[in-house]
């Protein structure tokens, strides 16, 4: 009797063992965890085209931006501007209205109107390149990306998206004089804050007849 | 019987006594490590420095850990530092593939690694690493070399250490922006191992193959130089331009007469200082790291000079 106990408790020892020693996943299974690696162009066109017009109509007014900057540049950049990393560089998403005074080969000169004066800011039209969008629209956190080239094609993917959709036509179509209504990015060194060396690189465009 | 247990009330006060010195601060100071791929290097040299002294002002010892550029003596490092009993390492890595298995092993020691400047290939063996943003200097870099040259002309890259993850992001960065505009012809791409002395070999070597030049990117400062001095010598200084990447004094200086076009400036103070800052934090207690944190390189140009000093700002 006391060998047959002896046998079953060790089948069930080996079997607990064997058990716990083996998984089985199925091939499809694991053809999923391969396919989620990071797609930058879904991920970006997901932001570009659900996230970032609700981040656009939100965007703040230049000319508040600016007034804020210069009465406190730190509570501003603070409560209007974002960077993914640690550094000097801070981006803002403004909205602006303005009028062409120059087209040139990469840029508009646009005159925009502040609270009580003009200044004269520059549109990117051809170089558009950077961070300026991902970090300000303030919609990817550093945290959730272990691997920093995935930062980068999010960079460069939502700028192709401006250069092959926002673009084209309206550098067809824009012509000196016209008024323009920008929602964009900017980039402000917050150590050497120039404001006469602003440029814009826009988001979305509209030529107000 | 008050006297027969003298001796034991004695002995009970002594060891009071000696708990009480063993338990001051001076006794017990914890210790940091800084690894640091080569002291060899200048920027290096303050890389590792200012990390030393972050550490000691957040009231720790100490102790820098040259790898020279050697795997090898980088594993020896970690194994001596793993039974020493440090606490932390600050880590400026050899190789972004080899290093890893030398994190691997302080982590299951419990040693936290703190990575500076250099990546490692792994998203789970160091504590947090914390990197100059290779790739976004590189894009504004290539910005301003598109600018400089009206988009056409004829150009030479000299890349750096090949296994250096570094290297390939300032690369890729670069022809990101440069590789949209096709007059852009890049005639030749070798690597200098970030060296002063072989990027001058190499950039002479290509001038014989390729006389007619406009410009040259460099994946560090060292080779820039390097390559200016063979410009030089070759007489052509004045017409091509060269461009960098850190903000090593001789390049700033360089910018500054006219001589070297452009420079990505990195912060390895802020590397250095952040990555203590950690250690200290992660000893304290805090666990939630960030894997990766960019550090942001800026653009420095003759336009923007004044606003900078080798190695950082004004």
């Amino acid at each position: 009797m006391n060998k047959y106990i002896k046998y079953l408790l060790l089948i069930v020892v080996i079997g607990l063992v064997a058990y716990k020693s083996v998984y089985v996943k199925k091939l499809s299974g694991m053809k999923v965890a391969i396919d989620e690696k990071f797609d930058a162009v879904v991920f970006s066109k997901k932001l570009w085209e659900e996230k970032l017009p609700a981040r656009i109509s939100s965007a703040v007014e230049l000319s508040t931006f600016i007034k804020a900057a210069q009465a406190n540049p730190a509570d501003a950049f603070s409560k209007y501007s974002n960077a993914l990393g640690i550094g000097n560089y801070r981006y803002a998403l403004i909205k602006a209205e303005g009028v062409v005074t120059d087209i040139n080969e990469d840029d508009i000169t646009l005159q925009v109107k502040m609270v009580d004066s003009l200044m004269t800011v520059k549109l990117a039209t051809e170089f558009i390149y950077g961070n300026a969008i991902r970090d300000a629209s303030g919609l990817v956190d550093v945290k959730d990306f272990p691997n920093t080239m995935d930062l980068n094609n999010i960079s460069e993917e939502l700028n192709k998206m401006v250069r092959k959709t926002v673009l084209p036509t309206f550098k067809m179509t824009v012509k000196k004089g016209d008024k323009l209504i920008v929602t964009g990015a900017i980039e402000i060194h917050k150590e050497h804050i120039k404001w006469n060396e602003l440029e814009i690189v826009p988001v979305q465009l509209q030529i107000v007849q | 019987m008050m006297l027969k247990r003298l001796p034991y009330f004695l002995l009970l006060l002594s060891c009071f006594f000696l708990q009480c010195k063993s338990k001051s601060p001076a006794a017990k100071k914890h210790k940091v490590a800084i690894v640091v791929s080569t002291l060899n290097n200048p920027w290096f040299v303050f890389l590792a420095n200012t990390a030393a002294d972050k550490a000691k002002a957040l009231g720790y010892d100490a102790k820098i850990f040259d790898s020279q550029n050697n795997t090898a003596l980088e594993s020896d490092h970690f194994e001596n530092i793993i039974v020493a009993g440090f606490e932390a390492i600050l880590f400026n890595s050899t190789d972004a593939d080899g290093s890893v298995a030398n994190v691997l092993k302080a982590k299951a020691a419990g040693v936290p690694v703190f990575c500076m400047d250099r990546e490692i290939n792994s998203n789970n063996a160091a504590t947090s690493q914390i990197l100059s943003d290779s790739y976004s200097g590189s894009v504004a870099i290539a910005k301003y070399f598109t600018q400089q040259l009206n988009k056409k002309g004829n150009y030479v890259e000299i890349l750096g250490i090949v296994g250096d993850n570094n290297t390939w992001a300032r690369s890729k960065g670069f022809h990101s922006v440069v590789d949209n505009y096709p007059e852009l012809k890049m005639v030749a791409q070798q690597s200098a191992d970030f060296d002063r002395n072989k990027a001058m070999e190499v950039m002479e070597s290509i001038l014989q193959a390729h006389p007619n030049i406009d410009a040259v990117f460099c994946g560090n400062d060292g080779m820039a130089m390097g390559a200016y001095q063979a410009l030089v010598s070759s007489g052509k200084a004045d017409k091509v331009k060269v461009f960098g990447f850190d903000g090593a004094e001789d390049v700033i200086t360089a910018i500054n007469e006219n001589k070297v076009v452009a420079t990505g400036m990195q912060f390895p103070k802020v590397m250095a200082e952040t990555a203590a800052q950690f250690a200290d934090e992660y000893i304290k207690g805090r666990r939630d790291f960030p894997q990766k944190i960019p550090v942001a390189v800026e653009l420095v140009t003759f336009k923007n000079i004044q606003d900078y000093i080798a190695y950082g700002k004004k």
